[in-house]
Order: C-alpha cells, then structure tokens, then sequence
C-alpha cells in the first residue's frame, strides 16, 4: 500500500512509514479475518432469522413521500428544461426542442407490457443528438436506471438492471447535447401484464 | 473485482427483492458472532441485550450504507467493519458514563493484561489511537479500502483521511518500538 491515491503526492518519509508498519498490520488483518471467518462458521439459523426480520423490515420502512418520489423527479426535469428554455441568454430565441414538443415519440414501454428488456423512441430532427435513459420503480425515489450520452434511440437493459425493475415503473428520456445538457424530456409509464 | 456476485446482490437487495434480502440476511448473519469474538479479545464481558443492541445498530449501519459497497471486500468482511466501529462507540460511552477519563478508558485491555503477542499489542495500540484515526486505520487494514471510499464513509475529506491515517501509523510505530522485535521474537 505505498501508493499516492489521492490529492496531494506521498511524501516519502509517509512511504517509509508504511512500508515499516505493513508486516505488523497485515499479521493483525490476517487474524481479523480469521475472526470473520470464525464468525461466519458459527452462525446459527437464530442469527440468520433475527437478521432476516432486521433487513426486511428496513425494507420495508418506506419514507411517507418516496411513493411520490418518482413524480418530484419528474416535476424537477420539467421544471429545470422549462427554466432553461426561459433563460434563454440574450434574448436567443428557445432552443427548437421543447418539453414535450413531439421531438421524441413513440416511447416504448408503454402500458401495459409483458417485459422491460428494451426502451426504445423515436427522435425527429437532429440525428447528432445524444440521450439519457432514467427508470424508477413506483414509489422508489432513486432511479434504478440511470443513463447519460446514449448515441443510439434505445437501450437493452442488462440482467442485472432488468432483475431490479419492479411491476410498475415510469421512466424518462433527456434529449441531450453531446456536452451532457438537457434540451428536452419525454415520460411514459409502464406495468407488467 | 473478486466480489462481483456480492455486488449484485447488495443491488438487488437495495431493490428489496425478497430472494436478495433472504441471501443478504445469510451473508450479515455472522455480525453477532463476530461482535461476541471481538468483544471476548478486548476482554469485554456483552451482556447478552447489549449485544443484541450492538447488533441491531450494525444491521441498520449497514443498511444506511449498502449502496456504499464497493467490492474492496467481501460482503461480510465489509459488514464486520461497521461491528467494529459500533463497538468501539459503545466502549467509548460505556466509559464516558462512568466518568473515566477517555484515555484510561481507551485502554482496558492493556491494563487488564499486557499483550503477548504482536498482533495483541497491535490490536491494543490501535483501541487507544481513538476515533476518527482507529477507523481509519482499521478501514484501511481490514477492509482494504481507498482514501476515498474511507472519506466517504466517514464523512470527511479523503485528505483528512489521509492524515489520520498516517498520523495513527506514526503512533502505532511509536509504541511498538522496540517491543515489535521482542514480541515476534
């Protein structure tokens, strides 16, 4: 562990410190780990159910708003693509993209559907156009999907974002610019038959 | 990454699948017993209701911070590390309530016998360098974490983080001087 990470350069007598107290501290992590180890083999089914009851009832303490969380993030997008097309710098005309102008049509998922394995739309205009993909859960306020720079009009979830989609969900895309900002959303819903 | 699977499961537990929490469950189940190991090398006597506390604050520690998991470790070494500092909080309050002054209370193994080994001694200087400086210590050393991650654990600047660490080792070479010889001779 001789190596500078972070911010400022290892001074090298810090180097020599650590280089001097290595062996030490690794015969220490060794036995710690030997302790988890221990720790893992002992556990009985009790630990097991108690810690189960913990974790699924943390589950399922929902914050009163986060079921509305999706739509404040929602609000926000349109909040902040309206405020950028009316801050318009030197009186400019708006950008050409509108919130919800028709620039983006044909979202898919929609409604009622039988998987989530791709998002799809359709983009008029500029081809040169990149966009983001944003996907929650009903009632989950972080995203689960998250997604910026996307050069092609879809995107195929991978199994390990599919697994974490739940029965309903809404989701969004950001018409971008190749320098990450946003000139416009489109939001469409979607559940599970 | 050598933990990949845990990754993916912490993620899916963060969506609350229910298999995942089943799986999840399995793997944090060992923080009881580890808790009891730790406590016993301290020379602590757990009462069986602080134990099940200290438990329970590590569940929720680990709960608050799952999608922190960065795969430096595996899953129950990473889960372990919140035990340690949650154990060390109730050393330090445990004290605090009876009035010993911090650094007498700092120090109960080395009073109660005085190591004999070199990873005892380790282990006893590292429970008196104190908070935030044995976290990060032990942050760094058991769970093999970076400065940033450390940083962000902790709530601090990875410099910050950074000193601390270097101050603790400055400290642990100190004490150990010329007793590191002798104790692994």
């Amino acid at each position: 562990m001789t190596e500078s990470e972070h911010g400022r350069p290892q001074d090298p007598s810090e180097q020599e410190l650590e280089l001097a107290m290595s062996e030490v501290l690794e015969l220490w992590s060794d036995e710690q780990h030997a302790l988890v180890d221990e720790a893992v083999d002992s556990a009985s089914e009790a630990d097991y159910q108690a810690a189960l009851r913990t974790f699924q009832g943390l589950a399922g303490k929902r914050r009163p708003w986060a079921r509305f969380g999706w739509m404040a993030a929602v609000a926000a997008t349109l909040l902040m693509a309206v405020g950028y097309m009316a801050w318009s710098p030197s009186g400019a005309p708006a950008p050409a993209v509108l919130l919800g102008s028709g620039e983006m049509e044909a979202l898919s998922p929609a409604g009622e559907v039988d998987g989530y394995d791709v998002f799809s739309w359709k983009a008029k205009g500029n081809k040169l156009q990149r966009y983001g993909l944003r996907v929650w859960n009903e009632g989950v306020l972080d995203a689960v999907v998250r997604i910026d720079g996307l050069e092609q009009p879809e995107y195929t979830l991978s199994e390990g974002q599919r697994v974490l989609l739940g029965s309903r969900i809404t989701w969004q895309v950001l018409l971008q610019t190749p320098e990450g900002g946003t000139l416009g959303v489109e939001s469409a819903s979607a559940s599970l038959r | 990454m050598a933990h990949r699977t845990d990754l993916d499961l912490v993620r899916r537990a963060i969506a609350h699948e229910p298999e995942a929490l089943k799986g999840f469950a399995r793997r944090a189940a060992c923080i009881p017993g580890f808790l009891r190991s730790r406590a016993s090398r301290l020379g602590l006597q757990l009462p069986s209701a602080t134990l099940d506390d200290l438990t329970q604050d590590t569940y929720l520690a680990v709960w608050k911070k799952l999608a922190s998991y960065r795969c430096e470790a595996r899953l129950e070494t990473w889960a372990c590390g919140f035990a340690f500092i949650q154990l060390r909080r109730w050393q330090t309050s445990r004290y605090r309530d009876r009035r010993v002054p911090a650094e007498l209370g700092d120090e109960p193994a080395i009073e109660a016998e005085p190591p004999n080994d070199l990873v005892e001694f380790v282990e006893a200087v590292l429970d008196t360098l104190g908070s935030p400086v044995e976290d990060v210590m032990r942050l760094k050393h058991f769970e093999g974490m970076t400065f940033d991650h450390i940083a962000e654990r902790l709530q601090m600047s990875a410099n910050t983080a950074k000193s601390h660490y270097y101050r603790g080792l400055a400290r642990l070479r100190d004490r150990l001087g010329d007793r590191a010889e002798e104790l692994a001779g």
